[in-house]
């Protein structure tokens, strides 16, 4: 049993904000249909890392990661024949997910008064860069533009220095919308199977990072420096300090922290912040980083080594495990999830969908099309068959 | 409106809650209050660790201010024996941390939310930052030759609070429609959440193998300077040509600079270039560029300039603050329209006390 089974969502989704969200939705077990134009497919089809095993006509990692647990239907929404199609698969489903730019799903015909008169439990999310309307609702983003605009890159860099964003690898904003958008979703699924009413729930992610930093509005400013490096309340400090061996050691002391360090480093009570930042800055440099851990680690003190991803799968034993799956023996893996439910366990069932993989079965078991009518649809360019 | 799924959530740190679970359950209570839920949170005898905690350090209660509006507080001293459990049990949610002498089970409600900083090994003292330095985010952010950074704020915790919610939400879900004769137990921690979000820098089978690393002044996304601060310059391939014709400089037009290899081989070149023609630009100047070309450019507002920003008045997605005249956000989404949570009593009663 899975916690949202029985519930189907239909996923315009692409590349991570979009996809990621209805990801989440099948993990947990919804029936996730995927939705790809035959003339624009999911961005993320073709996003490839470098490297030898990355062969020509492979399915890209990112892809699998954002879309597993999901069934595939190639549709062309630009054709009536295809929009008539999605209206009757609306029409059966519990949740549509979006992340198009702003207006496009009005254009297409598509909005959501149009879904909601023939549906009106229909769960409409739609994910957008700065909300569906505005001044700036057609201000495109990536996840750093949002970090940016937000407010979160303003706090975010070194003591005296130019504000920072996450960047391309990590792009922030673009991955924790994911678990707030789905769980909005399935609030709202909740609401719609209470009361048999729908709804169209606008998420901006730009609002969401202001949120993520929701204190700063509180406790406007304008003279304290706006970037202060690693430092944070309720820590006098809290850094990282270079190893004798080159890496990284990340601490975070508290003020109840003096008396352990003062043994373990031989610092004054009494020592202010600049002079505990001081000894530590010697005190690590003179150690390996695996020493320096120990030794604090010892003494009671939060502090941990820097590690990049690469070292995540044979250092960290123990410490996570759902996050990321392994799968298969070739070291292959699957992005797994960020919570877990002990009786409905999320689990991946499924590997990412072929392009119109399920084309055929959707349109005949659920939509109701005969197989002529299925073959018609493909021979005008409607739908794409992957038999 | 999300009204018809109201229920009562009980945040039950236990005594010694790491600050980083404590601060995520407030930010999942936060979501539950701002979606109309009943929220009670308990304070122990050394009273709430939120309290003391400003956005950076300096300005006291600002955390709390944010995490705790519109929450009833229960006070264990007010409690005698046995009455939490029976407070648990009135609930339809309790959210906690997992403790070594206390299992989650324990607290008998229909969906119980269990934090926990790793998934097996809470044994050592952590922090948000030192988790997010073990998780490899920290190892993403700044510049290759100076220290690793954090972002802003409570980023850990915020996630795991975040994590935490859909479970909850999906743990109701089940309870009302699933059949669930079983009280549900929602594990969530941070480490999870954190390697998670920061999926892209663990290699794919058959990638090269060179880590992912902050890449600083190298990287393909930058910070640059404007006339009035910065922007953050950000795009894909397919945004190129439309920032080269924004800016019409014949040099960005350079051959070498075609493609985005040639691009990320003279990252610096690139952001040098681009800031030379958004020195004399304001941000407010940029924005308006990146809106008529349909760029992903990201001027760098301040949160005091935000409070009175266009996008974020037109939506309404700031209230006023119970304690005068800040700004509070409100829930990032907008339901048919209306934001749910902004009512007249936004302005509530945080610390609201639940006698027993």
């Amino acid at each position: 049993m899975s916690a949202l089974e029985g519930c189907r969502i239909l996923d315009l989704g692409i590349i991570t904000a979009g996809a990621a969200t209805s990801s989440l939705l099948a993990d947990l077990g919804a029936e996730v249909i995927k939705i790809e134009s035959p003339s624009y497919r999911d961005p993320f089809r073709a996003w490839m890392p470098d490297g030898p095993a990355m062969r020509e006509g492979a399915m890209s990692p990112y892809f699998r990661a954002t879309n597993r647990n999901k069934r595939g239907l190639s549709l062309d929404l630009k054709q009536a024949a295809g929009r008539e199609i999605l209206l009757r698969l609306a029409n059966r489903s519990q949740g549509m997910v979006e992340n198009f730019r702003r207006g496009v799903l009005d254009r297409l015909g598509l909005g959501y008064e149009i879904l909601a008169a023939v549906n009106p439990a229909l769960v409409l999310a739609s994910i957008s860069s700065q909300g569906e309307n505005g001044p700036d609702a057609h201000h495109v983003s990536y996840g750093s533009t949002l970090e940016a605009v937000a407010g979160m890159a303003w706090h975010t860099g070194y003591e005296g220095d130019a504000p920072v964003v996450s960047g391309r690898d990590v792009n922030y904003p673009d991955q924790v919308v994911a678990i707030f958008a789905a769980s909005m979703i399935v609030t709202a699924l909740h609401e719609a199977r209470s009361t048999g009413r729908g709804a169209h729930l606008d998420l901006s992610q730009r609002e969401l990072t202001s949120y993520l930093i929701g204190e700063s509005f509180l406790a406007v400013d304008d003279d304290a420096p706006p970037r202060t490096g690693n430092a944070s309340a309720p820590y006098v400090v809290q850094d990282c300090f270079r190893a004798r061996d080159g890496e990284w050691v990340a601490i975070s002391v508290e003020p109840h922290d003096r008396p352990a360090l003062q043994d373990a480093l031989r610092i004054s009570i009494d020592d202010d912040a600049e002079a505990i930042k001081r000894t530590l800055v010697g005190w690590v440099g003179e150690r390996t980083a695996s020493d320096a851990v120990a030794a604090l680690s010892e003494a009671g003190i939060a502090v941990a080594t820097v590690l990049t991803g690469d070292r995540l799968m044979g250092e960290t034993e123990g410490l996570w495990d759902m996050a990321i799956m392994p799968q298969g023996a070739d070291g292959a893996w699957f992005k797994g999830f960020p919570v877990q439910l002990e009786n409905d366990p999320l689990a991946i069932k499924s590997d990412a969908p072929e392009i119109g993989a399920d084309t055929r079965s959707i349109l005949s078991e659920l939509a109701g099309y005969s197989a002529s009518e299925i073959d018609r649809f493909a021979e005008d360019g409607v739908v794409e068959l992957n038999d | 409106m999300l009204h018809a799924i109201n229920y009562t959530l009980l945040e039950a740190p236990t005594r010694d809650c790491p600050l980083p679970l404590r601060i995520a359950m407030a930010m999942t209570g936060r979501i539950a209050v701002d979606l109309g839920a009943r929220v009670v949170k308990v304070v122990g005898s050394d009273g709430d660790p939120l309290f003391g905690l400003g956005a950076r350090g300096s300005e006291e209660g600002a955390l709390s201010r944010f995490l705790s509006a519109r929450k009833q507080t229960l006070h264990l001293g007010d409690v005698k024996g046995n009455a939490l459990a029976a407070i648990a049990a009135d609930t339809d949610a309790v959210i906690t941390n997992r403790a070594s002498n206390r299992e989650g089970g324990d607290l008998p409600s229909d969906v119980v939310v269990e934090l926990s900083c790793f998934a097996n090994d809470d044994a050592g003292k952590v922090s948000e930052f030192t988790v997010a330095a073990l998780a490899g985010l920290l190892s993403m952010v700044g510049d290759p030759d100076r220290e690793p950074l954090k972002l802003a704020g409570h980023q850990p915790a915020y996630a795991l609070g975040l994590s935490a919610y859909l479970g909850l939400a999906a743990a109701l879900y089940a309870r009302d429609f699933g059949g669930a004769t079983r009280r549900e137990i929602v594990r969530a921690n941070l480490m999870d959440t954190i390697v998670w979000l920061n999926w892209k820098a663990i290699p794919m089978p058959g990638a090269d193998a060179e880590p992912q690393m902050r890449a600083g002044a190298g990287g393909e996304w930058q910070v640059v300077r404007c006339a009035d601060g910065y922007v953050a310059i950000v795009y894909q391939e397919a945004d190129w040509e439309r920032l080269c014709t924004a800016l019409d400089d014949p040099r960005l037009r350079d051959p070498a600079l075609a493609v985005r290899v040639g691009r990320l081989r003279e990252a610096g070149r690139v952001a040098s270039l681009i800031e030379e023609n958004l020195l004399h630009l304001t941000r407010a100047e940029i924005r308006q560029l990146a809106i008529e070309h349909r760029l992903p450019l990201g001027p760098v507002w301040s949160p005091s300039e935000l409070t009175t920003d266009t996008q974020y008045a037109g939506r309404e997605f700031f209230a006023a603050d119970a304690h005068g005249g800040s700004r509070v956000p409100g829930l990032p989404m907008m339901v048919n329209g209306q934001r749910p949570g902004f009512t007249s009593d936004l302005n509530a009663e945080t610390g609201q006390r639940v006698r027993r």
